[in-house]
């Protein structure tokens, strides 16, 4: 048995506490042999844990003795007002849990200590809100994988086309596209050959694949901003800075039309993220989960008239159990509204919007 | 909403970042002499490897035996500062650009850093004398020891916890060689998923 042997025991055996609560225990330390502590100290604070780098804050230490212990046992009571609005959050990549540590201060000797987690909540939890929406979650990924593959292939397609129609007869043209035909002449007969070549010419094709993603990102750019041009004022307001779990955000999409116009579709979206941010070894990697994804078609007039202002509401239900926005040094629960308003196929503008949540006291 | 991985008898999810824990605790490190060449002076001692090989372990573990002396990791784009110091520990190297490391190679008389690529030749020709060692860990025992130390720092009663058996390592070598960051990366995801603690095997996990 060890000289000092710390134990945190909670007046609350469960370990579960509400925003408001004092939790209430007290530090056992069990003594083999005479020991002089200069400090017994307890500190309340909480932490990160997932994928990102960890995170604490909001440490508060109390002294709970100083001096010297006989063998023998000693209990040393604590408490503490739970005030803090940052709730226990278990999520995909980012956790927050609240820790209680005891240490005591030891003199040439190493300090025994013990850390013990308990969980605040704002109210009880039902269910992990992660896993609520992962089937709504997960199709939307699959939606947003084939729409982005499409926006490069697109502009692949086009900027080849242009490619071969500028450049069809000079040297390089020739090289690229001779082995190509040198396979299909059977006369040659140099396979090997013809594919080495091949191979040699296919990194040519990497600026026309960076090419044909900046176009991507290019036409995207200037199709918002035909389309701000288009609609004067376009802009989405919302009702509050701040909204709570259980209310509805509520915001406004406005504009006035400087033609006539047909819109084709509106879509709002309410997503939540996880963001952390990982600085281990010699790299840097920002993780991103969705925890929560919401989409509400915004009920637009099909046909604009020019210079008929325009105005529709979006309204979102913010579920009751859904975890505050928080932002903690490398980790972080983002929440936004996102807007996509098509007018034609090509005339697209998308807008975010940030949103915070706050914690439901 | 229970405790925080309490059905795996875990604290927290052990592949997750662990840097409140003393690294101490789990690296797996052989040094060597090195401790002792790295006195001597003009001795540069590179740690080189691709991402996720451990350079960073090995680099932290030899800074503890020269606790006081500086040790700088270099992001890219970061600006170095110099310490008066006779020794230096340089996460990252490559990030510094030709003239910073020849600042930083006049101003020290030894130095340990970590590096993609092999840096042996430049400071040859600064007048150091180079020992390389390249970082990787394809000894299942060890990579398998690594995680059992990952799991045990992060348990929370007596009792079973979930464990990584010779063939998952096995498996993970496979798809993996010896890129343990990407080892611990899928080894997260498996322990999101998990019930219990019953073994994980891998091989019929992918299977299923």
């Amino acid at each position: 048995m060890k000289a000092c042997e710390l134990h945190i025991v909670f007046e609350q055996a469960d370990k579960t506490f509400a925003l408001g609560d004092t939790l209430r225990g007290r530090v056992v330390v069990d003594i083999t042999k005479t020991t002089q502590c200069n400090g017994l100290n307890v500190n309340l604070f909480w932490r990160t844990h997932g994928r990102g780098d960890t995170n604490t804050g909001n440490e508060k230490s109390q002294n709970l003795f100083t001096g010297e212990w006989q063998p023998g046992h000693y209990e040393y009571p604590f408490e503490y007002e739970l005030a803090e609005n940052k709730t226990s959050y278990h999520g995909e990549i980012i956790n927050l849990d609240w820790y209680l540590e005891a240490t005591a201060d030891v003199p040439w000797a190493f300090d025994p200590n013990i850390e013990e987690d308990f969980l605040l909540l704002s109210r009880p939890l039902a269910e992990d809100y992660h896993y609520r929406q992962r089937a709504q979650i997960e199709q939307r990924k699959r939606q947003k994988k084939s729409s982005s593959i499409l926006q490069v292939i697109f502009p692949f397609l086009f900027f080849s086309a242009f490619a071969i129609f500028f450049f069809k007869d000079t040297e390089f043209m020739f090289d690229l596209f001779s082995p190509i035909n040198e396979y299909f002449d059977q006369e040659h007969g140099l396979f090997i050959s013809t594919i080495g070549k091949f191979l040699d010419n296919i990194f040519w094709l990497i600026p026309l694949i960076i090419g044909a993603v900046m176009l991507g990102f290019l036409f995207r750019y200037l199709s918002g901003k035909q389309v701000e041009k288009l609609l004067a004022d376009l802009h989405v307001t919302l009702s509050k800075s701040e909204y709570q779990p259980g209310e509805r955000i509520e915001a406004t999409l406005s504009c006035t039309p400087q033609r006539d116009l047909t819109v084709e579709n509106c879509y709002a979206q309410l997503i939540g993220q996880e963001v952390a941010v990982d600085n281990s070894g010699t790299t840097s990697t920002t993780h991103k989960h969705e925890i929560y994804f919401d989409e509400v078609s915004v009920s637009l007039p099909q046909n604009f008239n020019n210079q008929v202002p325009v105005s529709s509401e979006i309204s979102f239900e913010v579920p009751d159990n859904i975890p505050a926005s928080f932002s903690t040094g490398q980790n972080s629960i983002k929440w936004s509204l996102k807007l996509d308003l098509k007018l034609t196929r090509w005339l697209r503008w998308l807008n975010t919007t940030t949103i915070r949540i706050r914690q439901k006291l | 909403m229970k405790l925080a991985f309490e059905h795996l008898n875990l604290t927290q999810n052990p592949f997750g970042r662990l840097n409140h824990i003393d690294q101490r605790e789990l690296a797996i490190v052989e040094l060597g002499s090195l401790p002792e060449q790295l006195q001597q002076p003009g001795v540069a001692i590179q740690f080189v490897a691709d991402h996720g090989r451990g350079k960073t372990t090995h680099l932290k573990a030899l800074h503890q035996k020269f606790a006081t002396t500086p040790y700088q990791q270099i992001h890219p784009g970061t600006k170095a500062e110099y310490a008066k110091a006779r020794i230096h520990f340089i996460d990252s190297i490559e990030n510094l650009s030709s003239r910073e490391r020849k600042v930083l190679y006049k101003n020290c008389d030894s130095l340990a850093y970590t590096t993609h690529k092999n840096m042996k030749f430049e400071l040859w020709r600064n007048g150091f004398t180079v020992i390389s060692v390249k970082v990787s860990a394809l000894d299942p025992k060890t990579i398998q020891s690594i995680f059992e130390r990952r799991i045990e720092s992060c348990r929370r009663n007596t009792g079973a916890t979930p464990s990584i058996s010779e063939s998952d390592i096995e498996w993970l070598q496979q798809q993996y060689k010896d890129d343990i960051r990407s080892m611990e990366a899928y080894l997260y995801d498996i322990f999101q998923t998990l019930k219990t603690t019953e073994p994980l095997m891998l091989n019929k996990r992918v299977a299923a």
